[in-house]
């Protein structure tokens, strides 16, 4: 699959460490990254420019990530990937939520790389509808 | 002891890492790298001496290749079952493989991060340093739990 290389990804996540891993993965596969590490700042930086897809921890203590999807996608179907160690938990919440994948802890980095280019291609082909999660790995 | 500099930030205890892998370069080079940034470690080469050091220094993270002699890493992890809820270390797991199925075996182990070799230093010591930080605040979180059940027992009339 070729890579859209030029796209910004918007990482979420209250941990500077995890959200650093995250970033430094996904700048060495060619993207664009923004670091948030609260769902404000996220939305501030949402305000500030466009990213192609959002990459957020679902379960913060400042705010869960399905407040934040709500909060984002007020106005368009935003693409968010929510990366969670509590998957059962949250599943029956995101079905109302448009666009959004779910991976869950621990994740091979490879597979998010590959959850992002799908989602790229996606919104690239103007499929952007009502999704209901999946679990990425092939389950 | 207090380490001034904490890799985790904070004025915290020096965070205390089990280091178990077959190889002995790579075993080297993480231990260098993680001593210098302000980890105590301990290294192991097998999967039974992973266990003798854990119950000897009951680290905060045991970082385990999951193909080892003498136990692999998930079985270190089994026979560490010992160490029960918030005083449990942390489990990242090291695997050349990029099966799914080891990815879902450490997700079956609520393993806290799975590396895939080769792996850049600094993200090494990002995923120990959350790891720390989430297991230490599992600890005071624990810690204040049972502060307020003393509290109650001792505000209850007699």
């Amino acid at each position: 699959m070729s890579r859209e290389s030029d796209a910004t990804i918007l990482i979420v996540d209250n941990d500077p460490d995890l959200r650093r891993v995250i970033s430094l993965r996904l700048s060495r596969a060619g993207y664009s990254c923004v670091e948030a590490g609260t769902g404000a700042q996220a939305l501030s930086e949402w305000r500030r420019r466009s990213f192609d897809v959002v990459v957020s921890d679902l379960n913060m203590p400042s705010g869960d990530g399905i407040a934040l999807a709500d909060a984002l996608q007020r106005d368009e179907a935003v693409p968010i990937i929510f990366i969670t160690g509590f998957r059962e938990d949250f599943k029956r919440r995101l079905r109302r939520v448009n666009n959004v994948s779910l991976l869950e802890k621990p994740f091979d980095p490879s597979v998010l790389i590959d959850l992002i280019e799908a989602t790229l291609v996606r919104r690239a082909t103007g499929d952007d509808g009502v999704r209901s999660p999946h679990g990425a790995d092939g389950e | 002891m207090l380490a001034k500099n904490s890799p985790i930030g904070g004025d915290m205890s020096k965070p205390i890492i089990v280091v178990a892998d077959d190889d002995r370069a790579l075993l080297d080079a993480v231990s260098t790298r993680l001593t210098a940034a302000g980890f105590e470690v301990h290294t192991a080469q097998d999967g039974y001496m992973a266990v003798q050091e854990a119950r000897r220094v009951h680290p905060d993270v045991v970082l385990l290749d999951i193909g080892m002699p003498a136990g692999d890493g998930f079985s270190v992890h089994d026979r560490l079952q010992q160490f029960e809820g918030h005083e449990a270390p942390q489990y990242v797991y090291m695997t050349g493989s990029r099966e799914g199925s080891v990815t879902k075996a450490a997700r079956a182990k609520h393993a806290f991060a799975l590396m895939h070799k080769p792996f850049d230093g600094r993200e090494l010591t990002a995923v120990l340093r959350s790891a720390v930080r989430q297991r230490r605040g599992k600890q005071l979180a624990a810690a204040e739990r049972e502060r307020q059940a003393q509290t109650e027992v001792d505000d209850w009339p007699s």
